[in-house]
């Protein structure tokens, strides 16, 4: 089975660890970046084009709708999931873009989902 | 071999609270003894197990860090405890040091700074993130501007006991404040002792708390 190759993003660097550590070893998952700093995120997710990124999601964090935005470009096809330590929850984006041609389009994008 | 600091992990956010027991599981001196998501359970677990060390989240649901860590202390004061928060503010910060913590650690350190500073409590440091020794330090500095000059028992410290404090405030270990004063390590805990001792308090960061409260020593580092 392919690996999914995972980017960790979070700005508390005890967290992105603490995460890593909790991915690492598991099958069919592999860790391929840990980043605490936007720039930094954004250059890996770039070059590195993983499947899936997991985000710290809060206030003081890097904020999502830039990475969102990013990986949609940089890295389309990929999964994003959000983290919110405050509400304990897990948010899931799907990372896809595609140029409107016609109305139908949204439909058509809506239906996939 | 020396035992393994046993640690109790308190914390709500259950990813994170499972992260670092995985860091610490790696460590060989460390032992993740128990988990708890609210200061309820914090206390319940501290009584049991009895951990050396606990990492305390402040806020949680029901009874909070701050709450949790008055109460264990007053009835385990062995016990150290150093706040792991992302609370910057100062009102936490002060609150945590007045109820009895041993530190103050913010989430955006490195694994390896946080073992560190674990186990530099139990030489007798305090555990302090340095935005957060910069805040003791400044309130310590206003308030010495408006201090009035009237002496408590802090006017049983000596000269050089002051120097110790005012090293302490700015978060200097003991081995820092030894290489700063040009004295052997164990010439600085000794002062740390009499200083605890003359001002009837239990540890460094008591003591730094105090002097920002009292106004001990002026910005030029005299009283």
């Amino acid at each position: 089975m392919e690996k999914r190759r995972i980017i960790v993003v979070c700005k508390h660097g005890l967290f992105a660890q603490g995460l890593s550590t909790l991915l690492h070893g598991r099958e069919g998952i592999e860790v391929v970046g840990i980043e605490t700093d936007e720039h930094r995120a954004m250059e890996s997710i770039r070059k590195l084009k993983p499947g899936i990124v997991v985000v710290e999601r809060g206030e003081e964090c890097i904020p999502i709708d830039n990475l969102l935005s990013h990986v949609v470009r940089e890295s389309p096809g990929s999964g994003i999931v959000g983290l919110s330590l405050g509400q304990n929850e897990i948010s899931v984006y799907y990372g896809q873009q595609r140029q409107v041609r016609r109305a139908e389009d949204l439909l058509d994008v809506i239906l996939r989902l | 071999m020396m035992e393994p600091i046993r640690v109790l992990l308190v914390d709500d956010h259950i990813l994170f609270r499972k992260g670092i027991a995985n860091l610490l599981a790696a460590q060989a001196d460390m032992e993740v003894v128990g988990e708890a998501g609210d200061g309820e359970e914090a206390l319940r677990e501290a009584r049991e197990l009895m951990p050396d060390l606990i990492l305390m989240d402040i806020t949680m649901p029901g009874m909070s860090g701050r709450q949790a860590t008055r109460v264990i202390k007053e009835e385990m004061p062995y016990v150290k405890i150093v706040m792991l928060t992302v609370s910057e503010r100062d009102s936490d910060l002060f609150d945590a040091i007045r109820s009895g913590a041993d530190g103050y650690l913010l989430k955006d350190l490195e694994p390896a700074e946080l073992y560190r500073l674990c186990r530099g409590v139990f030489r007798g440091e305090a555990p302090l993130s340095p935005l957060m020794a910069a805040k003791i330090l400044r309130e310590f500095s206003s308030l010495a501007d408006a201090r009035t000059g009237t002496v408590g028992p802090a006017g049983k410290l000596t000269p050089r006991e002051i120097e110790v404090l005012e090293l302490i405030v700015e978060g200097e270990t003991n081995k820092e404040i030894a290489d700063t004063l040009y004295v052997a390590e164990s010439t600085v805990k000794n002062h740390l002792h009499n200083i605890l001792a003359k001002l009837h308090l239990k540890n460094r960061v008591q003591a730094a708390a105090y002097a920002v409260r009292e106004g001990l020593i002026d910005n030029s580092g005299n009283r």
